[in-house]
């Protein structure tokens, strides 16, 4: 076996080992058939006093270490203060939470109207009442028939509308928290 | 030979062998083999540990139109041999009893 057989040998069996460590191995044992030859030896005894490259292989993997695979990319959780400082940092963000804001402002006007009404039906049989009262004491009872009317009406819807804002409300309340999650969501990822 | 007592033991021989000035691979299993065989497979896992341990330095220089390595030694090889030295005795100590003459009944 030639050196060059020999050197080529080790190499393919330190395959695992880093480059450096590969290349320190395959130095050393090329230094050594040197001296031997140096001293007197031909290639061939050189490398056979040497030993095999497998027993060669064998010795250096059993005692240098392998280097471990590159770590997996450490995946940080993405805190408060770092969410934080993306939005005061990016004045594409605050755009993104104004559009977001003004979204949530318009939803929100459903709930709002549908208190007005419930309001409106409350003043109008609170107003009936009064106006019915009126009409009583002037003596002019068609009047009050037609304010008595008016505020069985108006408590009639008021109860109506009264349940029905609290409904639309709670409703409106859990679409905001699926809107604020899922606008917030991007961000998370890209803190991450 | 225990792995572990010859392992030590080759690493001493080593530190040894460049105690008094430095020296190559090829000449340190010539000036151990006079008392211990070792193969260039066992010397290069103890140089390389005897390095990664502080105990010598590596440096490379050419000769005859090619590069050698040259191992020298450092203060924590020194201290790894006074230790030996110190922990012999102890064996010896050990040996003797050992290897004491059987009392006759």
């Amino acid at each position: 076996m030639t050196k060059a057989d020999f050197l080529n040998a080790l190499a393919h069996r330190l395959g695992a080992l880093s480059e450096i460590d590969i290349a320190r191995s395959l130095d050393y044992y090329e230094e050594m058939i040197d001296d031997r030859m140096d001293d007197g030896m031909t290639e061939e005894e050189a490398v056979a006093a040497a030993g095999s490259p497998e027993d060669a292989a064998r010795e250096i993997l059993l005692n240098i270490p392998i280097p471990p695979p590159d770590p997996a990319p450490v995946k940080r959780k993405p805190d408060g203060g770092r969410i934080l400082l993306l939005i005061l940092a990016s004045p594409l963000l605050i755009v993104y939470f104004a559009l977001v804001l003004c979204l949530l402002a318009v939803l929100w006007c459903v709930p709002i109207v549908v208190w007005a009404l419930f309001v409106s039906a409350a003043a109008a049989a609170v107003g009936g009442i009064i106006a019915g009262a009126a009409s009583i004491a002037e003596g002019n009872l068609l009047h009050a028939a037609f304010y008595l009317g008016l505020t069985l009406a108006g408590i009639g819807l008021a109860v109506l509308l009264y349940f029905a804002s609290a409904a639309v409300t709670k409703a409106f309340a859990r679409l905001t928290v699926l809107i604020v999650k899922g606008a917030v969501a991007p961000l998370r990822r890209k803190g991450a | 030979m225990d792995i572990q007592m010859k392992r030590g033991l080759l690493e001493a021989a080593v530190l040894s062998a460049i105690r008094d000035s430095d020296s190559w691979g090829y000449q340190i299993i010539k000036d151990m083999k006079p008392y211990v065989e070792i193969s260039e497979s066992t010397l290069y896992p103890i140089l390389r540990r005897l390095e990664a341990s502080g105990c010598l330095t590596v440096r490379t220089e050419e000769f005859g139109g090619r590069l050698r390595k040259y191992y020298h030694i450092l203060p924590a090889g020194r201290e790894r041999l006074d230790a030996f030295r110190e922990d012999w005795k102890e064996v010896l100590a050990v040996y003797s009893f050992i290897v004491r003459e059987e009392k006759t009944p």
